[in-house]
């Protein structure tokens, strides 16, 4: 279980004010509400986009919050996916692998794994911005795990999708997490995200985390 | 912000750019620090002057620029058509002055040399940036407002008076665009103002050059540097790219859509028929073809120069954040007297230093093409940037894959119109060297001396020549990307 204390940071006529938040170290936490609720900045001062004073992320012995965004190793899938428009797939996924200082040829082994798993190895070759929208998920999804993260943030990452391959993607994105073990915080506002992925559910409303 | 972005290099690295482009004023600065200032009984004249005409320039351009772009916005916006006037109304601004102040001096004879003729020009310089500026806004901004319009059954007038604030917002920008661009103009002033039109730039180019009163230069420039750095706050949105979302409705206007495409086929017509008569002209003088390819060379290393300089800052501002202070403020602020930036290399690398042109000219160039094609594609690095920084990568992967290829296009834009901009100086050169080391100072020396045909042989094959080194640079420029 890693634990988030004392998160508190005022917007303009919002204050998000969170004094202890649970995230599971194995499986999928979901931080659930509605639009406005606070998810989005949750996740960016997880991820480091964001700052906040005086809060903590214990993470084993590590406090995350006192670390640079690249060096808190997570890896994340935002809802645009924001995979880079110039780059293929298989640059996108190796950029993640070389940003972490993994060998080449581990990148390799490790991106044919990924891509047989996610289905993405007849994608690995065409640019980002010629693939689909699930196709970029995919994409997205591996280049999140390649760097072994040490946890995967998701935020609304099928809210783009058709509702037709929406359950299809969750039930990949089960898989591959559970065969990985790495545990992730899904942030969403979509209740079936939850039936389907969530071992445990955040609720957040107005800033706060509701019992 | 990624933590990444503030990272003390990258403070460093901004604080050189922003030293190199305030250098010409610190280095006079400490030249003449200790002279006295003593407003110059035609500063208030001059100052007058530049007034003048940049009110009168900018009123004329927000004036023709408005109904161009009525016309313009009747024209579908994948269209060719719209497409071939659009290209047709940024160009002036595109071209070197040269080209302009040849063309002008050609068609309308006699010519009103002064303030009236230096208004003239320069709106002809920048309507079409006004016109196409405008009509982009209003096509982002509006379309859905006038399709609900068109249903309710506007008028044209209604509508316009329904959207006057945010419209008026934009005009009052676009204003003040043209005003702060002809305020600080050296090139047209120096060409047509004539004895009742100088400017302050001019000024302070005669204060050099003519009565060698450095200090008095100096101060004037100063001046005009604060007078424009806070006309400069009020300027927002001058972006040309804005992503289009729609089409207008009721707004454009089909008459004025015909008078813009008379208006394209004139001048174009006339260009051609120009052409076609100084080549016939131009000729004739024994002389010339053999002084034009002695300018060649020097001209073409010139742009080579000025190129390296450019990549070396636009490397530089890419390198920094979107979001940093000092890339916001060179965008939006900065503009330094052009006869000041000329006096200041002439006195770092000394009297018909080729190095001193370039490195003027660069520092001349850099900020306006850094505002038309780098700063909209800088901005939008933003997000891929933070991608990059949350997977760990460090500052030399992040600028060799996201931040180079994606800013590339930009930056080759930036190169080609550098190309023209530095073969058609003849300003900024005067100031640093003597004769007619490069072939816009040929094209000036014979414009002055009233062989107008064949200046405008020269400026053609200034353009010619431009095209070519432009075309070279595109071949290598698409082959080392394919190898890449």
């Amino acid at each position: 279980m890693s634990v988030v204390r004392d998160l508190k940071k005022r917007y303009d006529d919002f204050l998000l004010e969170i004094p202890e938040m649970e995230i599971l170290d194995q499986g999928i936490t979901a931080l659930w509400g509605p639009s406005g609720a606070g998810k989005t900045s949750v996740l960016r001062i997880l991820c480091g986009l964001e700052q906040a004073s005086s809060w903590s992320w214990i993470f084993g012995n590590l406090d995350l919050a006192k670390l640079s965004a690249g060096d808190r190793r997570l890896g994340v899938v935002f809802q645009s996916y924001d995979l880079f428009p110039h780059l293929t797939g298989e640059q996108n996924i190796l950029f993640a692998a070389e940003a972490r200082k993994i060998p080449r040829a581990e990148a390799l082994r490790r991106m044919q794994s990924l891509a047989e798993r996610l289905q993405i190895s007849g994608l690995l070759k065409k640019n980002a911005d010629v693939l689909s929208g699930g196709e970029k998920q995919r994409v997205a999804i591996s280049r999140a795990m390649i760097a072994d993260p040490r946890m995967l943030i998701l935020d609304e990452p099928f809210s783009a999708l058709d509702q037709n391959i929406k359950s299809e993607a969750r039930n990949l994105l089960k898989m591959i997490l559970k065969d990985s073990q790495i545990p992730a915080l899904l942030v969403t506002h979509d209740e079936e995200d939850l039936r389907i992925l969530a071992d445990k559910v955040l609720r957040i409303e107005n800033g706060r985390l509701l019992d | 912000m990624v933590r990444h972005s503030q990272s003390p290099l990258s403070s460093a690295r901004g604080i050189i750019l922003f030293l190199f482009f305030i250098l010409p004023l610190l280095l006079l600065f400490s030249k003449f620090s200790k002279a006295q200032f003593v407003v110059p009984n035609d500063f208030l004249w001059a100052f007058k002057n530049s007034l003048l005409q940049s009110f009168t320039a900018a009123a004329l351009s927000l004036l023709f620029g408005f109904f161009s772009a009525l016309g313009l916005a009747h024209l579908d916006q994948a269209s060719k058509w719209r497409r071939m006037i659009e290209n047709i109304l940024v160009l002036p601004n595109l071209l070197p002055s040269l080209f302009i102040l040849v063309f002008v001096l050609r068609w309308i004879d006699p010519f009103p040399f002064g303030n009236i003729g230096v208004a003239l020009v320069q709106c002809l310089v920048a309507f079409g940036f006004v016109a196409v500026s405008f009509a982009r806004y209003c096509e982002t901004e509006f379309s859905k407002w006038t399709e609900l319009a068109l249903i309710e059954n506007a008028s044209r007038f209604q509508l316009l008076r329904a959207l006057w604030s945010p419209l008026s917002g934009k005009l009052r920008s676009l204003f003040l665009s043209v005003f702060a661009f002809s305020f600080a103009s050296f090139t047209i002033p120096l060409a047509l103002g004539g004895g009742k039109g100088t400017n302050l730039e001019v000024l302070i180019f005669e204060k050099i050059r003519i009565d060698g009163d450095f200090s008095s230069a100096l101060w004037i420039s100063f001046l005009q540097f604060v007078f424009v750095f806070f006309l400069s706050h009020f300027l927002l949105n001058q972006d040309l790219r804005k992503s289009v979302s729609g089409r207008l409705r009721i707004l454009p206007s089909r008459v004025l859509s015909f008078f813009l495409f008379v208006g394209g086929f004139l001048f174009v017509s006339a260009f051609a028929y120009e052409l076609v008569e100084s080549f016939s002209l131009g000729w004739q003088i024994p002389q010339f073809a053999d002084q034009l390819w002695a300018l060649v060379g020097p001209s073409v290393l010139g742009v080579f120069r000025v190129w390296l300089i450019l990549s070396l800052l636009f490397a530089m501002m890419i390198s920094l954040a979107s979001e940093s202070r000092i890339v916001k403020s060179l965008t939006a602020f900065f503009s330094l007297s052009a006869a000041l930036i000329g006096f200041s290399y002439f006195s770092l690398f000394g009297e018909n230093s080729f190095w001193g042109i370039s490195f003027g000219l660069s520092s001349l160039f850099f900020i306006p093409l850094w505002r038309i094609y780098g700063f909209e594609s800088h901005q939008s690095l933003r997000h891929p940037v933070e991608m990059a920084e949350l997977m760990g990568a460090g500052p030399m992967l992040i600028f060799f894959k996201v931040r180079w290829p994606l800013m590339q296009e930009s930056w080759i834009r930036i190169l080609q119109i550098s190309t023209y901009w530095t073969l058609g100086d003849f300003a900024l050169t005067k100031m640093i060297a003597t004769g007619s080391p490069t072939l816009g100072t040929f094209a000036q020396n014979l414009m002055n001396s009233y062989r107008i045909h064949s200046a405008f042989l020269v400026v053609m094959l200034l353009l010619i020549l431009g095209f070519f080194v432009n075309l070279i640079l595109k071949v290598a420029f698409d082959v080392g990307r394919s190898r890449s």
